[in-house]
């Protein structure tokens, strides 16, 4: 097609272009250069960015027919009218053999792979004429998925025009999850690992499925009896997810794992040919009891509980069926870092903040089944830092990209940048639900640059830049692990573990990732250990997990699991061993203030049973390698704790006006679990609260750290596995008895 | 959640109906809990509502109303947290084999061991609990509760 008019394509935007700027015989530079800015820009419309050179029927054209992808290196193609030969500047350009008039076109991968190509991508060709004039042209190559220039996090090149954006900071180039090269892998079949056959679950609030970066990779659902639909999102029109206030969080989340890519419109998944099914969370073990009986190869789980509400025997049940059926559970670490107070909707609970002066985390993690049976993700910058907000502990496995909280300061006028970018129907303004007219700032973008580069009217609403968080990390993760199932479908959660572990970058080779060794002023005690050693070359910090996901990595060791040691020794469920006996002792504190400290030591392991019971009939003898550990507190250090720390915060008249039934947090506690061979694990940081319900639990409260992973244990240890607890309050040592460690690992062969 | 047995339900049962315009809600009053069996209804704290208020089960208020067809019954210990019995009970079976009786509706969860079983009404989910213990043929039994407590998104 060739271009006479173009005011046809001047709609958008603030880019103009004049009504004489065409003429004759002269191709003009600056015109044409607009005229694919706003090509790439308008492609919501499926506008594919057609470029003309050439004034004339009788003079040499060349222009492209369809539009490639530099990402994935599918060629652009060329239609050439009276042109001899076309070289270019950067990538390969060739004839094709049966059409002398097509040339396809392939851009320099290389530039993707070192993160040097900027945006917009720019070509220069050089063409020969029939009449042998030689010509020279600059051709910008338009995206098929327009926006993806902006998503820093799937290839960052430390710009990403991040100023059109209306952000100052640039993003650190080469802080991403290297998804490109992934998605350049091939398959069993040939195919690119994009994604495909792989079906993931959004557990979250509604996703408008009828978005149009969306809809298409919409899975149907299968439920047992009627009821189940309430708890999947299967018809749910614009509208009613609109009235869901949580702000289409749902919708977010899918587009940063499956948003369609190559459509010519918005952006692009990270497992862009991946299919989803959404489901509500509202009902937490309903929905939990639906998801288990979906077809499903990975669940996203952006979302948990700010109050230890304990696991419960059903949830054990679903959610180690769920780990049965191979399927990962990736959940978002939370963003309570620096949290000291609970706000809920009758009344606000101020936390100690001690944690807060010292720099530490604020917010201890082990509250529900998703802390300890998920993958949990912390968040990283564009910075290649811990995210500020991002919760940390022994319970973190990996780092996915969260971006950055939008915050202004009025003081400065920095602006810490939030450069995510996700499909999401925009809420309107102001809106009625349930709980009354709501309006809505939390996405504020619609008053911003970035607004300008989307477009029309109706598209503004459908894409934002400005979600964050760790409930953003998580799906960076859940793409990377559905690109993994594309490859194996039959990956076990513990390889998907292993295979995140291995191929993570840790602090050797992203050097940002700080990790500190903070000690305590006042006591001396450790408080965090920084960045450690494990076997098998992996390191570890409770900031960072085994470090940011790199799904290229990731997906190569996929292929060559059964080659690895530790890939292809978890391809069968782990064994699980518990601790029958505990006793504790009143410990030294020299150097340690006014801090009490316990020590118990937790030995004469004997094998669980399959459905988790305990065979004392069957002691653990061999060797193991460690998977997981799970401690299980008893209820009586709660006491011990509520009783010293709880009548600081309320008084029974506070206590007797609480509409919903009260909880303290246990603060002033570190709970560090030592095993045989004297490596030591923070399970609980002293200042980290932990908030439970005040009243007694029914079941114990579980805690897990993943600092021994893959050590080894044998039987023939002579040393016991150690528990310190440090508290402000005194304890009887007799009621600590009830602590027990259970340790899930794999067998090894006997030396 | 320590069963009460038939005995001491029989022993304690006060059933008792609650005067209101809407729902009335029925209660069994028993001697270290409340049991509300109808007519109660779980409500977001933030909302305001006329209804009576018969309690709170984690962040949510529980007033007269028409009960949620998944909700068997409203809970409230003299000592503990409050909870709500939901509808269902999730069995594993030591195998494969359908191990639950077949006066029970319910249906297999995925291919491997595990069943829904669902359940119309609080006599019903009792003796269900009773039933479906621990046997020879059944690993697990675990009834569900809800404890009110919000997930909140990351």
């Amino acid at each position: 097609m060739k271009i006479k008019n173009f005011q046809n394509y001047i709609s958008r935007g603030n880019l103009k272009l004049s009504a004489n700027s065409w003429q004759k015989n002269q191709i003009r530079l600056t015109p044409l250069l607009t005229l694919f800015a706003v090509c790439s820009l308008c492609s919501l419309s499926a506008c594919r960015g057609h470029a003309h050179f050439g004034s004339t029927d009788d003079d040499a054209s060349v222009e492209i027919s369809t539009t490639g992808d530099v990402f994935i290196q599918k060629p652009y193609e060329f239609t050439t009218s009276n042109v001899m030969d076309i070289t270019a500047k950067s990538g390969q350009i060739a004839q094709d053999e049966n059409d002398p008039n097509k040339w396809l076109y392939y851009f320099d991968f290389e530039k993707i792979k070192d993160r040097s190509q900027k945006f917009p991508i720019m070509e220069t060709l050089t063409y020969t004429d029939t009449y042998g004039n030689t010509k020279t042209q600059k051709v910008e190559l338009p995206l098929l998925d327009p926006l993806m220039r902006y998503q820093w996090y799937l290839y960052n090149n430390g710009d990403n025009e991040h100023e059109k954006m209306g952000y100052s900071v640039a993003p650190l180039k080469g802080v991403d999850i290297r998804v490109v090269e992934a998605w350049n892998m091939k398959d069993s079949q040939g195919r690119n690992i994009t994604g495909k056959d792989v079906v993931v679950a959004i557990w979250d609030s509604p996703v408008d499925l009828e978005h149009e970066d969306l809809s298409a990779n919409m899975q149907p659902i299968t439920v047992t009896d009627e009821s189940g639909k309430d708890y999947f999102n299967a018809e749910l029109p614009l509208s009613l997810v609109q009235k869901d206030y949580t702000d289409l969080h749902g919708c977010l989340v899918t587009g940063i794992i499956s948003s369609a890519g190559m459509n010519n419109k918005g952006i692009r998944g990270v497992a862009f040919d991946s299919k989803f099914i959404s489901t509500n969370r509202e009902n937490y073990i309903g929905s939990l009891t639906e998801l288990v009986q979906q077809k499903m190869d990975v669940i996203n789980a952006s979302f948990g509980s700010t109050i230890l509400i304990q696991i419960t025997d059903v949830e054990k049940i679903l959610v180690d069926e769920i780990k049965a059926n191979r399927v990962p559970l990736i959940h978002a670490m939370g963003n309570y870092y620096e949290d000291v107070s609970y706000d809920f909707e009758t009344f606000k609970l101020e936390l100690p903040n001690d944690c807060l002066k010292l720099g530490v985390n604020c917010d201890y993690r082990a509250k529900d089944s998703l802390d300890l049976k998920g993958i949990n993700v912390g968040a990283l910058n564009y910075d290649g830092k811990r995210a500020w907000y991002s919760s940390t502990g022994s319970s973190i496995w990996i780092s996915g990209i969260g971006g950055d909280l939008s915050i202004v300061n009025a003081e400065n006028l920095q602006l810490v940048n939030t450069l995510s970018h996700d499909p999401c129907s925009e809420y309107p303004k102001e809106w009625e639900t349930q709980y009354g007219t709501i309006i809505y700032n939390v996405f504020d973008d619609y008053t911003s640059a970035w607004y300008s580069l989307i477009g029309d009217e109706e598209h503004k609403s459908l894409y934002t830049a400005s979600m964050n968080g760790t409930s953003t990390a998580g799906p960076t993760i859940t793409g990377i692990v559905a690109l993994m199932k594309q490859v194996n479908p039959d990956l076990t959660v513990e390889q998907v573990k292993y295979i995140l572990a291995k191929s993570a970058r840790n602090d050797l080779n992203l050097t940002t990732m700080e990790s500190k060794v903070i000690t305590d002023p006042d006591s001396s005690l450790k408080l965090t250990s920084g960045w450690e050693d494990r076997n098998d070359n992996l390191r570890y910090s409770t900031d960072y997990g085994f470090g940011l996901a790199d799904a290229a990595a990731a997906v190569q060791l996929t292929m060559n699991c059964q080659k690895n040691e530790n890939c292809s020794r978890r391809e069968t469920q782990p064994q699980q061993i518990v601790s029958t006996s505990t006793d504790c002792t009143v410990a030294d504190n020299t150097n340690l203030g006014d801090i009490h400290v316990y020590e118990c030591a937790l030995g004469d392991f004997v094998q669980l049973t399959e459905d988790g019971d305990i065979n004392p009939e069957v002691p653990f003898i061999g060797r193991m390698q460690i998977e997981g550990t799970t401690l299980s507190t008893p209820n009586l250090i709660l006491e011990e704790d509520e009783i010293c720390q709880f009548e600081e915060y309320y008084d029974d008249e506070q206590l007797a006006e609480k509409p919903m039934q009260y909880f303290g947090p246990i603060t002033y506690m570190q709970l560090n679990l030592i095993s045989p061979a004297e490596r030591e694990s923070i399970v609980k940081p002293y200042y980290a609260n932990w908030t439970v319900y005040a009243k007694k639990p029914k079941n114990p409260l579980m805690t897990i750290t993943n600092d021994f992973y893959l050590d080894e244990i044998s039987s023939e240890d002579t040393e016991n596995w150690k528990l310190k607890i440090y508290s402000k309050c005194v304890a009887d040592p007799e009621k600590l008895k009830n602590f027990t460690l259970t340790i899930e690992g794999f067998q090894l062969p006997n030396t | 959640m320590k069963l009460m047995n038939k005995s001491s339900l029989l022993g304690f049962a006060m059933i008792a109906t609650l005067n209101c315009s809407c729902a009335m809600a029925e209660v069994i009053q028993e001697e270290q809990q409340t049991v509300y069996t109808d007519g109660f209804k779980m409500v977001d704290s933030s909302v305001n509502t006329d209804a009576n208020v018969l309690g709170t089960v984690g962040e949510y208020t529980v007033v007269e109303g028409t009960k949620d067809p998944n909700h068997i019954a409203y809970v409230k210990p003299k000592n503990n947290r409050s909870y709500v019995i939901n509808n269902t009970i999730i069995v594993k079976c030591r195998s494969t084999d359908d191990c639950i009786p077949a006066i029970y509706d319910h249906t297999r969860i995925g291919k491997g061991k595990l069943f829904k079983v669902k359940v119309n009404d609080y006599t019903q989910w009792q003796q269900a609990v009773e039933d479906l213990a621990p046997s020879d043929s059944i690993a697990k039994m675990s009834p569900s509760y809800d404890y009110g407590v919000k997930m909140r998104l990351m």
